[in-house]
């Protein structure tokens, strides 16, 4: 039996219109929200009520993006295990980044939209039964390890690439690409080796983006990549030529 | 006593001058054999190139006798064709460049 | 998205005259230009497709050929209409300006060149025609390989850690010499739960295997761990 009550959720917010509304729309999927004004009312909520869940606003009264401070603080005194949610009418990408960087778990923006908020609680909060199985611990020795999974591309420029996928890719993650695609982008058979340059969360769709350069001293691959766009560029129908 | 004709280029093209000029003597001996065979079609190539190219290397006046030389041709004025043709490998001879 | 801006723009410069190509080789190259030649239409069109440039400097007269040639091949060809030209030559008359406009250069510029102007006018044609931005209707699919750590192990799961953040549902291939050992290399598994952060830009990120055989589970099971 956890710890925790998994229903329980705490949130910091200088707010009270907001936390009463959001209280309303976490009840319908039956969580119990405690809201805090202030970071020392949260600390204490926190510490007694052992949530499942928090959210943090960026914009607190204590000035400005002060937020990201407190964020670190949290993820240090709390520990790994409960998940953050930073909730904040900021989001640019690099608000997002950073918090995700910080220690967030995910990011939800102001004005919420009922639908995303619940499924990303959701996620978080329905899955108890996995811990139940105790883990063995691997002699570090034994760790490295080989990862491969899918991704898409939402844009290609003759600098670089930009991935859209359900994963965040810290800034620094290498990666090797490859697939039917890239090998007529690139008029190479071998894989792509590239670095992420930075990676943000797309407000539209909320999914992950991230992008990478090509190697600049590759000519022939950036000569290839030309091509490949000038070849396939589709001008929008009422789009006017950049002149 | 042939004076010399001190010019002032751009340090950037200094690589490439030496073999512009060489381009440059190669020029004279093609005019010295079209002359003996009075072919003035070949003079008036290599003026043409010579007024298209000698500017951007820094010589204006050396382009100035390429054009010049090139006006003759059209008009097969023959004591012209041959007093340019004389200007250019003077002025080749009396060059001298200063790199700044 | 903003990029470094260390990749350098291309030129390609057609033109049969040796000392001409010379100079622009080298005022370009200075100037940090990636510097492309040919002599001739052929070899012009040859490099057109190979190199994509940014730029064509493109002489009206090539040895018996015209210039004019390889503009109607770029007009010809949608993907490199695009491709700005300027028309280079000795020869200046109002009449050529006039046609090789007409014909679908950019500009025209009358030898000799002068490298300050040239420049001047390469930059500001160069910033004029950028080239576009690919999106897609169905973005294209690409298979990632990246490096993790495997931390935890249980007959059911993982803990991977990395500097990838996986979440809904994802399926992940994982290799390992540790799991080949235990005949699990490679598996096929799905995220189970939302990540976790260990450290700023690291996750740890909690995988179920799919499909694992009775034998491999209890080779698991019967590890003897630290």
């Amino acid at each position: 039996m956890s710890e925790k009550t998994s229903n329980t959720i705490v949130n910091l917010d200088d707010d009270p219109d907001f936390n009463a509304i959001l209280k309303v729309v976490l009840k319908r999927e039956g969580y119990q929200l405690f809201s805090a004004t202030t970071p020392e009312k949260f600390a204490q909520l926190v510490k007694e009520l052992k949530p499942a869940l928090c959210l943090i606003d960026l914009n607190l009264d204590i000035g400005q993006g002060a937020g990201f401070t407190f964020l670190q603080a949290m993820r240090n005194k709390m520990g790994l295990e409960i998940p953050i949610f930073i909730v904040s009418r900021r989001s640019s990408r690099e608000d997002i980044s950073r918090a995700l960087e910080l220690g967030a778990n995910d990011f939800i923006t102001k004005p919420i939209d009922d639908t995303f908020v619940i499924q990303k609680v959701n996620q978080y909060l329905k899955n108890p039964e996995i811990r139940l199985l105790p883990y063995f611990k691997i002699s570090e020795k034994d760790w490295p390890c080989e990862v491969s999974f899918d991704l898409n591309i939402a844009e290609v420029s003759e600098f670089g690439i930009t991935l859209i996928g359900p994963q965040f890719l810290s800034k620094g993650t290498y990666l090797e690409l490859s697939g039917t695609f890239l090998k007529e982008l690139t008029g190479k058979d071998q894989a792509l080796k590239c670095t992420i340059h930075n990676s943000w969360i797309n407000e539209e769709n909320g999914r992950y983006m991230s992008f990478f350069e090509f190697d600049a001293n590759d000519n022939s691959l950036l000569s290839n990549v030309r091509s490949y766009i000038l070849a396939n560029y589709e001008e929008a129908p009422n789009e006017t030529k950049t002149e | 006593m042939s004076q010399t004709i001190t010019v002032t280029i751009d340090a950037d093209l200094e690589e490439i001058i030496p073999t512009f000029l060489q381009n440059r003597q190669k020029d004279i001996v093609s005019i010295a054999e079209a002359l003996t065979s009075n072919d003035y079609a070949t003079i008036e190539s290599i003026a043409h190139k010579l007024a298209g190219n000698a500017g951007s290397y820094g010589l204006d006046d050396l382009g100035e006798i390429g054009s010049k030389l090139e006006a003759a041709c059209q008009t097969n004025d023959i004591d012209k064709i041959k007093s340019y043709c004389q200007s250019y490998g003077d002025y080749l001879a009396q060059l001298e460049i200063k790199f700044e | 998205m903003k990029h470094s801006g260390k990749t350098s723009k291309e030129i390609l410069v057609i033109d049969d005259d040796e000392d001409t190509q010379n100079f622009l080789k080298k005022i370009l190259e200075t100037a940090g230009f990636q510097y492309g030649q040919a002599d001739n239409v052929e070899n012009g069109v040859l490099a057109i497709q190979k190199q994509a440039p940014h730029l064509i400097l493109l002489d009206y007269k090539l040895g018996e050929e015209s210039g004019f040639e390889v503009i109607k091949f770029l007009k010809s060809h949608s993907a490199y209409s695009r491709i700005p030209v300027f028309m280079i030559s000795a020869t200046v008359s109002k009449k050529l300006v006039i046609s090789s406009i007409a014909a679908g250069a950019n500009e025209f510029i009358g030898k000799p060149l002068k490298p300050n102007t040239l420049l001047q006018r390469i930059k500001k044609i160069l910033k004029q025609h950028e080239l576009p931005i690919l999106k897609f209707k169905e973005n294209p699919k690409v298979s990632a390989r990246s490096i993790g750590e495997l931390i935890k192990i249980n007959e059911m799961g993982l803990i991977l850690q990395s500097s990838i953040k996986f979440t809904g549902k994802s399926s992940l291939f994982i290799k390992s010499d540790f799991l080949k050992v235990l005949g699990a290399s490679p598996c096929r598994t799905n995220t189970a739960a939302p990540a976790v952060v260990a450290n700023p830009g690291v996750y740890r990120n909690e995988v179920l295997f799919q499909g694992m055989d009775e034998k491999t589970a209890r080779n698991i099971r019967n590890i003897k761990t630290t």
